[in-house]
């Protein structure tokens, strides 16, 4: 679906949330590359079209740019790239979702966004411990929704190293 | 925060206004008289405190402030004269209410006998402290002598009603005194039908036996003061006058007590014209006007394209609510403005303190107090202003003895100025002391490694080298310019709010500081550049001129950069293409580049090398950090008419990563692979 009925979806969904049981979580799940992503619906802000960003200088591959979104510049990622794919082609259909982290804005990119999720916490399996890469920790577990694994995202760790460690890069900027 | 912390803050706020205001008249009194107005100030800030300091149950201060209050109070009526010395005391017990004030503000119980002193001396004075004047004498013993009689005579305006003023509780904070009789005057009063409810008939006579002071009663007065007409007579000399009604005041004040009412005939002008808000809401404004004129602008943008010569009223009506939209931005953004005053008044003191303890006269010179600067530049130009000060008078300023050798007068002068000048703010910091030497600057710098000892700089090129971090050594840190910081700080400070710092010197004349800064840090002016189709802002206050060299003119360097020549001077030429990682996705470079030249915080100069000039424009400064971190070479972003984001270049740090091997790779997150991190990000 494309940013408009996503927006549509979700305040169906928080609507019908305020009915379901109290133990249930919702998710807002969305597609980037082949893969089916979701993230817990109350650190989704917003959801938009595709424009063009200001592209930033020196900066990893898949942090594409950064926006104005009513006065506020946020940056935004590149979901696929991010996790180790290659750079989005972006289209007017794309959607980024700006998800907000420890009093941070950051929008991500990704294809579209899928569904509302709603489940309870033991319905979500663990991430299997066999990978020893660094980056299968930036998902906290998966969902298996009608055949479709669901990787639920952690958004901490999905962003930390350009977003939330600022104060650290701050200080070495300052000699 | 509950509303009690919240009273508590204002009072402390408050506090903060009233030591200064007080401590400003202070430094200016002296043995003798003085001046009436400044006393009076005194005396109320003084007062203030202690009223405030007592809701707050904050005993030691009120009882330390009660006196002082005391000592003020006899100053000001002409009951007692500062003798030699007592001028500096008063400036010291400043200090000492001032320390009651902080600890009472942190929440701690002040060292003990911090006040003593102080106290002790404020009570001698009060005890002994009389003028010879006759006239004082019969005072004092009204004062002071067991024949604390008074004779009120009180006469309530209408404007003190409007004030919310209460005769009744005037009354009972008499009988708190003394013995009270009052006798109320009703022959003002008019017929029912002609009587206005909010209008003052009724006045008092009032007599108070057993007073401790003269002052004490004049206390009970000091809010309605100027509200009504009063007189106080010590009873002895007032002959009894006829009564004609008695009645207890409780019956008669809520009879004739008009209610104070919201209407704004009588002359009720003699509140406060301005008020306390606080600098989130104003900066939620300014922010609200900032997005309002990017949403104009970007209305703007797109009508443009469709209006022709047909529009010209609907024109001129956009343009109309432009010129209104801009006015309201400046209106907004002029509410953050503060003179200067707040400032500089701080330093009177500091020089004072400071001359005495480096043993040098000095005189201070403020000019330009008036001059309104943003708050938050006010803020930050605190330390550095005191560093500067404070560097002039223990290294710039020579010692009496040798000014006298050098045919100087024997008292230093250390003037600090501020102006507008370019829509800049310029603040000066100039000592007629013994100047920089270049030759010992340098000879400092190569022994420091700052330089190499072949280096061949010209006189501003030497002097700017006491910016430099690490040109301060341990040495030389003195306990008065010292704190381990020399001027590198400061110009990090300054350049931190968008300025600059250069210094000016003559040996043997003197040297003068001068701060160039930013009248708000909201927004700024700058020129929009193009460059392999991204376009940036440069800041407009480090743009020297734009040059157009020939291509011929351009060497290159061993490592890579290139140079052009400018009057005679190499300049460093900063491929804004290259800096930026941009590519040019096949497009023919433009056959002439554009070199704007900008002066780096060294005051060197670099040449950035752009495709286009876009024009000049004023952009709303939007923080980069706030959801994301630092890039180098940036030092902003703004958001322009058409609403995307732009980035606001950082001439030094543009000219620092120049400098730098271009091999290193760039800083990048964990997942970046370095050899993809160099290109596509321009897509």
């Amino acid at each position: 679906m494309n940013a408009e009925e996503a927006v549509l979806a979700t305040v169906e969904a928080i609507a019908a949330g305020r009915e379901t049981s109290s133990d249930a979580k919702q998710y807002v799940s969305f597609a980037a590359g082949d893969e089916q992503y979701a993230v817990d619906i109350i650190s989704v802000r917003e959801i938009k079209g595709w424009t063009d960003v200001t592209s930033l200088p020196n900066q990893p591959d898949h942090v594409r740019g950064v926006l104005n979104l009513r006065g506020a510049v946020l940056p935004i990622i590149d979901l696929q790239c991010r996790l180790g794919g290659g750079l989005t082609e972006t289209s007017p259909r794309h959607v980024i979702v700006i998800v907000a982290v420890d009093d941070r804005q950051v929008g991500l990119l990704v294809d579209a966004v899928s569904d509302i999720l709603s489940t309870s916490d033991e319905r979500i399996q663990p991430v299997p411990e066999t990978s020893g890469r660094e980056d299968a920790r930036v998902f906290s577990g998966f969902l298996t929704e009608e055949d479709q694994m669901v990787a639920m995202l952690d958004l901490p760790r999905l962003l930390g190293s350009e977003v939330l460690d600022s104060a650290l890069h701050e200080q070495t900027e300052l000699q | 925060m509950n509303d009690f912390e919240q009273f508590k803050q204002t009072f402390f706020d408050e506090c903060e206004e009233l030591l200064q205001q007080f401590e400003d008249v202070a430094g200016t009194l002296k043995a003798g008289s003085n001046d009436p107005a400044g006393l009076d100030d005194m005396f109320r800030s003084v007062h203030s405190i202690k009223a405030g300091a007592g809701a707050f149950k904050f005993d030691r201060l009120v009882k330390f402030a009660h006196e002082l209050e005391n000592v003020m109070d006899r100053v000001r009526s002409g009951r007692m004269e500062l003798s030699e010395g007592d001028p500096e005391f008063i400036i010291e017990a400043g200090d000492v209410l001032q320390d009651l004030v902080a600890a009472a503000r942190r929440g701690v119980e002040a060292a003990a006998g911090l006040e003593d002193e102080a106290l002790g001396r404020l009570q001698a004075m009060l005890a002994g402290g009389s003028v010879d004047a006759v006239a004082a004498d019969v005072e004092n013993v009204c004062d002071k002598g067991g024949a604390g009689d008074f004779r009120i005579d009180f006469r309530p305006h209408r404007a003190m009603y409007e004030t919310a003023n209460e005769p009744q509780l005037l009354f009972h904070a008499l009988v708190a005194l003394g013995e009270l009789s009052v006798v109320a005057d009703l022959t003002k009063l008019p017929d029912l039908a002609k009587m206005q409810p909010d209008e003052g008939y009724v006045s008092w006579q009032i007599e108070v036996r057993g007073v401790p002071d003269r002052a004490a009663v004049e206390e009970v007065f000091e809010f309605v003061d100027g509200d009504c007409d009063l007189t106080i007579e010590p009873l002895s000399s007032v002959a009894a006058s006829p009564a004609e009604v008695v009645v207890e005041p409780e019956v008669e004040a809520p009879d004739a007590k008009p209610v104070a009412k919201a209407e704004n005939s009588g002359p009720a002008g003699v509140q406060s014209t301005s008020i306390r808000v606080e600098l989130e809401r104003v900066d939620q404004l300014v922010d609200m006007v900032g997005e309002l004129v990017i949403a104009q602008a970007m209305a703007l943008d797109s009508l443009s394209e469709l209006v022709d010569i047909r529009h010209v009223k609907q024109l001129q009506a956009l343009e109309d609510l432009t010129m209104r939209t801009r006015q309201l931005q400046e209106g907004v953004m002029a509410v953050r403005m503060q003179p200067l005053k707040a400032l500089f008044q701080r330093f009177p003191r500091i020089v004072r303190d400071l001359s005495r303890k480096l043993g040098k006269s000095v005189r201070l010179e403020l000019d330009g107090e008036a001059t309104e600067v943003d708050k938050t530049i006010i803020e930050e130009l605190s330390d550095p202003l005191t560093h500067m000060i404070r560097n002039c008078m223990d290294h710039g300023l020579e010692t009496p003895e040798e000014r006298q050798a050098a045919g100087k007068p024997e008292q230093g002068v250390v003037r600090l100025s501020a102006e507008h000048r370019n829509g800049r703010i310029l603040i000066r910091v100039s000592d007629d002391g013994r100047g920089l030497n270049p030759e010992k600057v340098f000879n400092k710098a190569v022994e420091n490694g700052l330089v190499d000892a072949d280096a061949e700089l010209n006189k501003e090129e030497i002097e700017a080298l006491i910016f430099m971090p690490g040109f301060s050594t341990a040495a030389e840190i003195s306990d008065v310019s010292g704190r381990g910081v020399g001027m590198d700080v400061v110009r990090r400070n300054i350049q931190k709010l968008g300025g600059r710092v250069t210094v000016e010197s003559n040996e043997g004349e003197g040297s003068t500081f001068t701060l160039a800064l930013p009248l708000t840090l909201a927004v700024l002016d700058g020129m929009l550049v193009s460059v392999a189709g991204e376009r940036y802002v440069v800041p407009l206050s480090a743009i020297v001129e734009t040059v157009c060299p020939d291509a011929s003119v351009i060497r290159a360097l061993p490592d890579g950069g290139t140079v052009m020549p400018l009057r005679g001077e190499a300049i460093r030429l900063i491929d804004l293409c290259q800096s930026m990682n941009l590519s040019r996705h096949g497009q023919a470079e433009p056959l002439r580049k554009l070199a704007v030249i900008v002066e780096t915080e060294f005051g060197r100069r670099v040449g950035l090398v752009v495709d286009e000039l876009l024009g000049q424009q004023q952009v709303v400064i939007k923080s980069l950090e706030a959801n994301y971190r630092r890039i180098e070479g940036v030092a902003g972003t703004a958001i322009l008419g058409d609403g995307r984001v732009r980035l606001i270049l950082d001439i030094d740090g543009l000219a620092a990563m120049a400098g730098r091997n271009p091999d290193i790779s760039p800083k990048g997150g964990e997942i970046a692979k370095p050899e993809e991190a160099t290109g596509g990000l321009s897509a």
